[in-house]
């Protein structure tokens, strides 16, 4: 019938060419059907799930700075395979930048935010890529390859010192973005952010030592806690005077453990 | 002046009878009405060195630079045109760019001058586009030692040691000539530059002008970039002084 034809496709016999043996066989190899839109056509090749992941990040800002924790493991699903990953990022003097989830989409972020940065140098104008505006090209990015349907599936954590006075923001692979004075990315949502939250909030503003204390405790529960987690951490603080990079080593005490069910 | 085209200098597609493209001729002659830049590669880096001539007093100072980084490892100076060299610029920086994003290191500066030249040539080509009229001046400081590469509007570069280009490139060049660029250090190729700058500069012709002066080498780790407030004020220092001294002489004359 006349609204069958379709002009773009290739016609063949159906009488004498037609075989019931077309396996495989596709018109979308090598046709372009003028409907399909390129998310349709990119479908097939889009990132669904993925491959070499980190756990989560956690981070919350002090009483003249931001504090981030990320342990250097790349997990290959279940398999602990790559052991020494760093997935705290700084760009530049004041603004560093925390990922988790898939670590190839990571790099890609991680380029493209230095050849930015490097590119802004070369310009010599004086502008200097802040925390805010870190945080909003992510959400650009980030929101931009949502619509495209195919995301990057990392979390990205914005933190530094933004007109002096500490940032801390997080874009996730939907393009979502929030700022608040502590953010947890992964299953560290589960394990830490109430209770954490609940100690930030009622006590007033702590200090470095005390946050950098309160960070190792978070890391702790999360090794306890957390199938994905590795003894092996970084911390970073950004403080108005500098980046500091620091790397731990979770000191478990595991004594309780037999007085705990299901547990050898 | 010189010869006029009469008839074979309307578009960059026609030769002239005696093999001449005139358009091209034309791009130089716009290079050489502009202020003078003049490049030294010395031992251990390169130095830039531009009279960029300041037309009015309300301007504001440092505006319309003519020495800017392409990549971190890469200085441009440009003589002729500005607003071609722009575009230029544009260009050398995406190819950099580029070549770093493909091979995860910085571009080396003969690579970069090869494919700059490659993009002026075809500008000479093609009837409905004009060449540049800027000569572009590339200087790094490479694994291999300082590097300096000019390319002219008709797309052709060369390696210099030393360079002069713009309105006194030859009294600029015989100057150049005067030095021994393989034994000067990049502190003193500076101040010989200004020097140069100051004593081309037409008094009489061009009122005012800014000296724009920027270096790379080893001793800040082949980063291009403009010359500290204390280096500059001395080379200025000592361009002036020396102008003063070349007046002395002329009066003892």
């Amino acid at each position: 019938m006349l609204n069958e034809f379709n002009p773009c496709r290739p016609c063949w016999d159906t009488i004498n060419d037609k075989d019931d043996f077309n396996i495989n066989h596709s018109y979308k190899n090598y046709t372009i059907s003028p409907l399909e839109t390129k998310v349709e056509r990119n479908i097939r090749t889009r990132t669904v799930t993925p491959v070499v992941t980190g756990s989560s990040v956690a981070a919350f800002t002090f009483n003249g700075g931001v504090i981030l924790a990320a342990d250097v493991l790349g997990s290959y699903g279940s398999l602990a395979k790559y052991r020494n990953i760093s997935r705290i990022h700084q760009v530049n003097d004041r603004t560093v930048l925390g990922l988790g989830g898939d670590l190839s989409d990571a790099d890609y972020i991680k380029e493209a935010i230095d050849t930015k940065v490097e590119q802004d140098i070369i310009e010599e104008d004086g502008s200097k890529m802040t925390p805010l505006a870190l945080y909003a090209w992510s959400t650009r990015l980030m929101y931009y390859r949502r619509t495209q349907l195919n995301p990057l599936l990392t979390n990205v954590i914005v933190a530094g010192m933004e007109n002096n006075e500490p940032f801390l923001g997080r874009v996730n692979d939907k393009g979502s973005a929030y700022k608040e004075f502590l953010i947890i990315t992964g299953i560290g949502i589960h394990l830490a952010q109430g209770w954490i939250r609940t100690i930030l909030e009622t006590s007033s503003q702590i200090n470095k030592q005390q946050a950098e204390q309160l960070m190792d405790r978070i890391i702790k529960q999360l090794y306890y806690r957390d199938c994905r987690a590795f003894a092996r951490y970084q911390v970073c603080i950004v403080t108005n005077d500098n980046v500091e990079f620091k790397v731990k080593e979770v000191q478990p005490d595991w004594s309780l453990a037999s007085s705990l069910r299901n547990t050898e | 002046m010189s010869s006029i085209g009469s008839g074979y200098d309307l578009s960059a597609s026609q030769f002239s009878p005696d093999g001449r493209v005139f358009q091209v001729e034309y791009a130089n002659k716009a290079v050489e009405a502009s202020g003078t830049v003049v490049a030294l590669r010395c031992k251990d880096g390169v130095a830039f060195a531009v009279e960029k001539i300041v037309t009015s007093r309300l301007y504001e100072s440092g505006s319309n630079k003519r020495i800017h980084n392409v990549d971190k490892h890469i200085g441009m100076a440009v003589a002729g045109l500005l607003a071609d060299a722009r575009q230029l610029l544009s260009v050398a920086r995406d190819e950099a760019k580029q070549y770093k994003y493909d091979y995860g290191v910085s571009i080396p500066v003969k690579y970069l001058a090869d494919r700059l030249a490659m993009y002026m040539h075809a500008y000479t080509l093609y009837g409905f586009v004009r060449p540049f009229g800027c000569y572009i001046l590339l200087a790094a400081y490479e694994s291999d030692g300082p590097q300096l590469y000019g390319v002219e509007p008709s797309g052709v570069t060369y390696g210099y040691y030393g360079i002069a280009v713009g309105k006194a490139q030859q009294t600029a060049k015989t100057e150049i000539e005067k030095l021994k660029l393989s034994e000067l250090k990049l502190e003193d190729a500076v101040k010989e530059a200004a020097k140069i700058i100051y004593q081309v500069h037409d008094e009489v012709k061009d009122r005012m002008f800014e000296l724009e002066l920027s270096w790379v080498g080893q001793l800040n780790d082949g980063k291009h970039e403009r010359v500290p407030a204390n280096i500059f004020e001395d080379a200025e220092k000592f361009a002036k002084a020396s102008l003063e001294e070349a007046d002395d002489d002329d009066d003892e004359m």
